[in-house]
């Protein structure tokens, strides 16, 4: 079990967020212009480090905000934790 | 034709007849809070003009610390449950007069009240042995240094999301989403076994 150090409810169990996937996955900024390929690998190809990792965790049952989390894929090891919309 | 104010405040836990069961002393005691208003205050704590217009409707400040929880007028209740949102509880007698009076206080400005008060039911659980029965199902700090009375959390608690106000070290109060609470209380039921749970009157 995780305990993630929430910035403002402090360190909750990992059973209290859901997984939110890699924060440093960008959106194409111009859709329409956006190439099959650009698409594609925004919504496919994303990177599967065996290390460190920047991650999105939701605080579902605390306070409901999105944290972005470093996280150790490889030791769990958790590095900082902040608000990813402060 | 019906009592609509009787039909809209039908407890969820109406089904378990828990007035028969009532009785009994032990370890836990079980029992539905009382129906309370409750509404969800969304808005930047640090917008001054928003902290004001709450301040002047409410009579105080807002709580900026996680999980406090302040008295304001009316006998209503303020908590902070994240870096953007309170909840508001008003007693039923209130019938949204104060809540009325903090939306137009907010009109125009960045902030939103919503009413919630039927999304969740109360669920009081006290006695000797009421940390001890939910330590069983959250993760939380019970230890009255680390969660003293008169602060609350939202967390997750045996099989629901929870708003866990403390009233007495012994004496918490328990928001759980409103479609959880028959099969929460069965849960609190099964867990309490162990510390002679009884139902409250």
């Amino acid at each position: 079990m995780l305990l993630i150090p929430c910035p403002f409810c402090g360190a909750r169990d990992e059973t209290e967020f859901a997984y939110g996937g890699d924060a440093g996955v960008e959106r194409p900024t111009d859709p329409e212009a956006a190439t099959d390929e650009a698409w594609t690998d925004y919504l496919c190809f994303h990177d599967n480090p065996k290390g460190p990792h920047r991650e999105l965790w939701f605080h579902r049952d605390g306070c409901r905000r999105w944290l972005e989390v470093e996280r150790d894929t490889w030791t769990h090891e958790l590095g900082a934790v902040r608000l990813s919309r402060p | 034709m019906a009592d609509d104010a009787t039909e809209a405040r039908r407890s969820a836990l109406a089904g378990l007849d828990l007035g028969s069961r009532a009785g009994g002393a032990g370890g836990v005691l079980l029992g539905e809070g009382p129906a309370q208003e409750s509404f969800v205050l969304r808005g930047p704590a640090a917008d001054t003009a928003f902290a004001q217009a709450v301040e002047e409707v409410l009579g105080a400040g807002l709580p900026l610390e996680p999980g406090e929880v302040r008295e304001v007028c009316e006998d209503a209740l303020l908590i902070r449950l994240g870096p953007d949102e309170w909840r508001l509880m008003a007693p039923l007698s209130d019938d949204g007069r104060l809540a009325a009076r903090v939306a137009s206080g907010l009109a125009g400005g960045p902030g939103a009240l919503v009413n919630v008060s039927s999304a969740s039911t109360i669920i009081a659980v006290t006695g000797e042995h009421a940390a001890d029965l939910l330590a069983t199902g959250t993760g939380i700090d019970l230890d009255p240094a680390a969660f003293p009375p008169g602060r609350a959390v939202r967390t997750h608690i045996g099989n629901a999301q929870a708003l866990v106000q403390r009233r007495a070290e012994d004496a918490f109060d328990l928001h759980v989403p409103r479609s959880y609470a028959r099969s929460f209380w069965e849960w609190l039921e099964e867990r309490g076994r162990e510390f002679d749970a009884a139902v409250a009157l």
